[in-house]
């Protein structure tokens, strides 16, 4: 026998003994008539195996089986006995496909694809023509679960998603959905259901991100190569989670399921690249590891060259990146035990500076550099364990930190022959948070059709919201002008306990209690936060549901600009502040055609919020080096609104259409003269279509068309003279009176974003145009001096001038279309 | 503002693609009074009352007189005549009122002079250049840095806010062997010596002058500070101002031996400002910085309007009381002169 062959006797027959152990897992299974996707939950809590298949496989399929301690693959063949579905085990996967009833149509020359991140093989090439659902947690169909406003993403649906500069981004692909507004246009921040950006809960693997903003909120932090699914919840919030008012998600990763072989992809875009590779380690363990990092300050070398060639003195330098690195170890103890290692970091860094190009040998010499650094770093680890085919728990501990620094560093020196003066400036400023933190769930499933998680952590926070040093060094003498360190620490405890309970085909509850407390500043904060949904299906296609949920909110970030920046700061509830709360209701309805593929869903809420914490008005007039706190107000706010949404989920052709009629406002105490006035994101239309066309078993093509009423605006539209109070006041004549905050609508928002993907035998390429039909939305409201001036020429050279200048207001248009492409190879 | 050029070429895309449009927004807008007045102790008060005007109304920028304003003054709560002078720790209430405009008021409080109990400064010589020729005089270049150091006698039961001024003295040109312009004629057999202080930059050495500065627009301006602080850091203690000036130039140009002429200095006014004073001075510092300058421009920040004090939201009733400084170097010149002399 050739090597050759015998090595891929070898692994197959290895790839062939572990394919069998696998399937040699035992499980427990009853169930009568019940949902097939039900069932394969119940199967994925047992054995930690994924469910791959095209979405409208199952459609209306209902399963009866009664197994005890049965192995997986008895099982299974005992469900798809009679049906003309067929399944096979591929690594931690398991394939689902029609049987096939003819011969298999010629196909290209065999290479491998992927959906949400995992790599399927040849024998399921074809049924990647559809589109592929990977079903790896609870899936949250409406018809089969009691809670409302939830949505699961998978890795795929993420990488369709029309994005700026090609960057396929989770936030994005989270903004097209009812109910959830971008921050500004082409930027990543949330407002989901009227509440502020950081009101949104976002975790990795269930362990929280503060920054999830690059460059400023262009970009968000998950690498979507990596990404498997993430869990967003808007409307129902399960106990499990708490922290913060508006929204929760959850982004899981790849935990490295390939048994046959290391795969990954590589992705090279137009400002970024990102590499990622997963596989096994022996045959116990599997790996993962993904970078992303933008190449920003590459591009800006030409630049830097040119200025720097036309200077003869000074030379500038210009660096910016963002980067992300992913890491995952998996390892399965026995079939009971397995443990995981996760690791994050990620981070913006720019630096700007300049120096004289040479140092004289007597003269001025004059260098600076300015830095800014803003990220997270994440670590966590924990084990899995079965403790019987209906109890299993999670016991992970985790460090999770957030970090942003600023400062300059600036040197002057006067070389003279007999000493050298030397001036030295240095500044720094930072704002961190670390927290570590236990933590135990439990997950219980007493019967079918009941899924009760309970759990409790322990965190430990540490808050730096400000420490700024500032030191001036003149000849040897340091003189230390500023180093105010103002830190907290923070307890926090958290226990909770759910039941997501069918109670019959037709009901569907979930409903549970989360209570936490939080220990800042000698005082104890406390929140019991209780959670209700329901669903009743009065017919097999249709499903009302109403909802009911308390959240409760210990940080919050305090930002003066629409945009993330390092300057933004992460503060907890301390002094006489109080956590912030909100109440929120749900009720709504969901109908879909009987054979699944169309869906329409309607929800409307209603959300109090109380406690909420902003920036007094005139905040600015109070210095920085006073405490922090005395900058802020807390007050309440209030949203309300009506989501509506037609799908259509099956088919070459998919996509939704949606339009949001909602509103939402503000009161603080010490902003707009204790008025309530309507907050920044009070859209109160919104019409969203999104359409995934798969044009080929090669080119697919995506579109979305985004309107909506325009931001509120603070116009000021009166002047006053100005009072000349200081001696060397070079100010304007004239100042900004007073105006209601919020009293203007800019106009109507829309833009078209299109997409298309050309997928060849190694990877895909990706064309993208960010407003197709280049709308150039107004963002602000500027005033200007538009020059009237008249020019008449009155002889060869002579020109008469009437100079003449009028004040006009402005709207400031940004954003022209923007063509990006990229190309992801896949190995 | 270096950083600021350097920065552009990141952002240069988004400000190549950026446009924009005049128009017309609907929004109702009313004119009402407005009131400007700078109280300092001791002096009379004088008030500007104008009117406010929509920003695209030619008329309004050109004229916001208002010709019917009827003005009382209110001292401590009594009426007082428009000669009225006031005096550290005075309640001012000023009320005006215009059948077109309508009422404004304002009101503030006269704040007690802060005391410099003692002043004190070192000089620290970096290069000294001396000719001394035989009928002509001394000629002579001094560079140094100095150090100041003020001892203030805080008020520990109120906020008090500050604002510091300089300016120097010096005992100017004295050229009487020459043509002298001013009187036509020519001057024989007299002293003829000039001198000049040059006063070089100023150094804020101490943390009140950074109290205000926002570390972010520090970064992206470079180090900067402020000559208004509170006494946050220091409320309630004694306080020592520690600032200082280089390099500075001191010229001498035949010179005889007159102590005169070496008299030269900083004159330092450190005033005791309203609180209103105070936040128009930090609302002109925020209003000219990034975040409410640039990032305003481009949508990404709220804009700001000016601080007032004045109950229609214009104008700035704002009052002072301040005490006088003199640092005087004419003793420190004649050693160090002195002293030179001698060794050379």
């Amino acid at each position: 026998m050739k090597p050759e062959k015998m090595k891929r006797k070898a692994i197959f027959a290895a790839f062939l003994a572990l394919s069998l152990t696998a399937t040699a897992q035992d499980i427990t299974l009853k169930a009568t008539d019940r949902p097939a996707a039900e069932v394969f939950r119940s199967i994925m809590q047992q054995t930690d195996r994924n469910f791959v298949y095209s979405s409208d496989l199952l459609k209306e399929m209902r399963i009866t089986v009664d197994a005890r301690k049965k192995p997986l693959n008895k099982v299974l063949d005992e469900i798809f006995r009679d049906t003309d579905i067929e399944y096979r085990m591929k690594g931690k996967n398991v394939v689902l496909k029609k049987k096939k009833t003819r011969k298999p149509q010629k196909t290209a020359a065999p290479r491998k694809v992927s959906a949400g991140g995992v790599n399927l093989s040849d024998s399921v090439r074809i049924t990647m023509l559809q589109p592929v659902e990977v079903v790896s947690q609870p899936e949250n169909h409406p018809l089969e679960t009691a809670k409302s406003g939830v949505n699961t993403l998978s890795g795929a649906t993420i990488t369709r998603t029309p994005a700026i500069l090609g960057e396929p981004d989770l936030i994005k692909a989270l903004q097209i959905l009812p109910g959830v507004s971008e921050a500004n246009a082409g930027f990543s921040g949330l407002h989901v259901h009227g509440g502020n950006a950081d009101e949104n809960m976002y975790m990795l693997d269930n362990v929280p991100l503060y920054q999830v903003e690059h460059f400023a909120g262009l970009f968000s932090p998950f690498n979507t190569d990596i990404v498997k699914y993430a869990d967003f919840y808007k409307t129902s919030v399960p106990a499990r989670f708490d922290g913060r008012l508006s929204s929760f998600l959850d982004v899981h990763l790849n935990n490295a399921t390939h048994q046959d072989g290391h795969h990954g992809s590589g992705r090279l875009g137009l400002t970024s690249g990102a590499f990622n590779i997963s596989g096994p380690i022996g045959k116990k363990t599997s790996y993962l590891v993904g970078l992303r990092r933008s190449w920003y300050d590459i591009l800006a070398i030409p630049a830097l060259a040119i200025v720097n060639s036309r200077n003869k003195y000074e030379k500038a330098s210009l660096g910016y990146h963002f980067m992300d690195f992913n890491a995952r170890l998996d390892h399965r103890f026995s079939d009971r035990l397995t443990g995981f290692i996760n690791a994050y970091y990620g981070d913006d860094r720019l630096k700007i500076g300049s120096k004289d190009k040479k140092e004289p040998a007597e003269g001025y010499y004059f260098e600076e550099m300015h830095k800014f650094s803003w990220g997270n770093v994440l670590a966590q680890t924990g084990v899995n364990y079965r403790f019987s085919d209906v109890l299993s728990g999670e016991f992970s501990a985790a460090y999770t930190g957030y970090f942003s620094g600023m400062g300059y560093d600036v040197l002057e020196k006067e070389i003279r022959p007999e000493e050298t003066m030397l001036s030295r400036d240095r500044m720094w400023s930072s704002n961190h948070i670390h927290a570590f933190s236990g933590r135990g769930d439990f997950s219980w499933r007493p019967r079918i059709g009941s899924h009760v998680r309970f759990g409790a952590s322990y965190t430990y926070h540490s808050f730096l919201p400000d420490r700024t040093v500032k030191e001036n060094t003149i000849n040897n003498i340091n003189v230390k002008t500023r180093d105010i360190p103002e830190s907290l620490g923070a307890n926090e405890v958290n226990a909770y306990v759910e039941d997501d309970w069918n109670i019959s085909d037709r009901l569907h509850v979930d409903f549970g209690l989360h209570a936490s407390l939080f220990h800042i500043d000698r005082k104890t904060k406390g929140g019991i936060s209780p959670r209700f949904s329901f669903s009743y299906s009065p017919t097999s296609r249709v499903a009302l549901k109403g909802t009911y949920s308390h959240t409760v909110q210990y940080v919050h970030r305090i930002d003066e600009t629409y945009i993330s920046l390092p300057c933004d700061r992460w503060v907890p509830t301390a002094g006489d502040f109080k956590p912030m709360t909100a109440d929120k209701i749900g009720i709504g309805g969901y109908w879909q055609t009987e054979d699944g593929t169309y869906a329409v869903t309607l929800e409307g809420y209603w959300k109090f919020m109380r406690n909420i914490i902003d920036f007094r008005e005139e905040y600015y007039l109070r210095p920085q080096t006073w405490s922090w706190s005395d900058r802020l107000t807390a007050g309440k706010g209030s949203a309300k609104g009506i989501d509506l949404m037609i799908e259509k989920k099956t088919g070459r052709l998919t996509g939704h259409i949606s339009y949001s009629l909602a509103w939402a406002d503000r009161r603080f105490a010490d902003r707009n003269g204790g008025r309530t006035y309507p907050a920044r994101f009070d859209h109160r239309h919104t019409i969203k279509a999104f359409v995934n066309w798969d044009i080929s078993r090669k080119v697919s093509l995506n579109a979305l068309w985004t309107g909506h009423s325009g931001n509120r605006f603070t116009l000021l539209p009166q002047r006053f003279e100005n009072p000349n109070l200081a001696d060397d006041s070079f100010w304007d004549d004239e100042v900004s009176l007073k105006a209601p905050v919020n009293n203007y609508q800019l106009p109507f928002y829309h833009r078209l974003d299109l997409s298309c993907t050309v997928r060849n035998k190694r990877g895909y390429w990706t064309f993208g145009l960010y407003n197709a039909y280049c709308h150039m939305n107004t963002i602000a409201i500027k005033t200007g001096i538009k020059d009237n001036s008249k020019y008449t020429q009155v002889g060869e050279n002579t020109w008469i001038i009437e100079y003449s200048a009028k004040p006009v207001f402005q709207k400031m248009k940004l954003i022209p279309v923007i063509p990006s492409i990229s190309y992801t190879w896949l190995f | 503002m270096a950083i600021l050029k350097k920065l552009y070429i990141l952002v240069f895309p988004l400000i190549l693609t950026s446009c924009y449009e005049d128009f017309n927004p609907k929004i109702d807008t009313d004119p009402v009074l407005c009131l400007n007045s700078l109280i300092t102790a001791g002096n009379p008060i004088e008030v500007r009352v104008s009117h406010t005007w929509l920003y695209t109304d030619d008329n309004g920028r050109n004229d916001h007189s208002v010709s019917d304003a009827r003005i009382d003054i209110f001292a401590n709560g009594e009426l007082v005549e428009a000669d009225y002078i006031p005096q550290e720790g005075d309640r001012i209430r000023i009320h005006a009122s215009s059948l077109k405009y309508g009422e404004a008021e304002a009101e503030v409080t006269v704040p007690v002079a802060t005391r410099v109990s003692d002043t004190d400064f070192t000089v620290k010589i970096d290069d000294i250049w001396m000719l001394w020729t035989e009928g002509w005089g001394l000629n002579a270049k001094i560079e140094f840095g100095i150090r100041m150091l003020m001892d203030l006698a805080d008020n520990g039961d109120t906020d008090d806010f500050h604002r510091l001024t300089y300016q120097t003295f010096s005992g100017d040109v004295i050229m009487t062997d020459g043509y002298d312009s001013d009187t036509s004629r020519q001057n024989y057999g007299r002293t003829t010596y000039s001198s000049n202080l040059s006063e070089g930059q100023f150094e804020a050495l101490d943390p009140v002058f950074y109290e205000f500065t926002d570390p972010f627009e520090d970064v992206m301006y470079g180090s900067y500070y402020t000559m208004f602080f509170s006494d946050r850091l220091f409320n309630g203690t004694a306080k020592t101002l520690t600032f200082g000036f280089s390099p500075c130039f001191f010229t001498l140009s035949g010179w005889k031996g007159d102590p005169e002429a070496l008299e030269c200095g900083w004159d330092i006014k450190l005033y005791t400002i309203s609180e209103s004073y105070y936040n128009w001075l930090a609302y002109s510092d925020r209003s000219s910085g990034i975040i409410f300058g640039d990032f305003e421009d481009f949508g990404m920040a709220d804009p700001i309007w000016g601080y007032s004090n004045v109950s229609t939201g214009a104008g700035v009733v704002a009052a002072q009381s301040s005490v006088d400084v003199r640092v005087d170097l004419k003793n420190v010149l004649k050693k160090i002169l002195e002293e030179e002399n001698t060794d050379s």
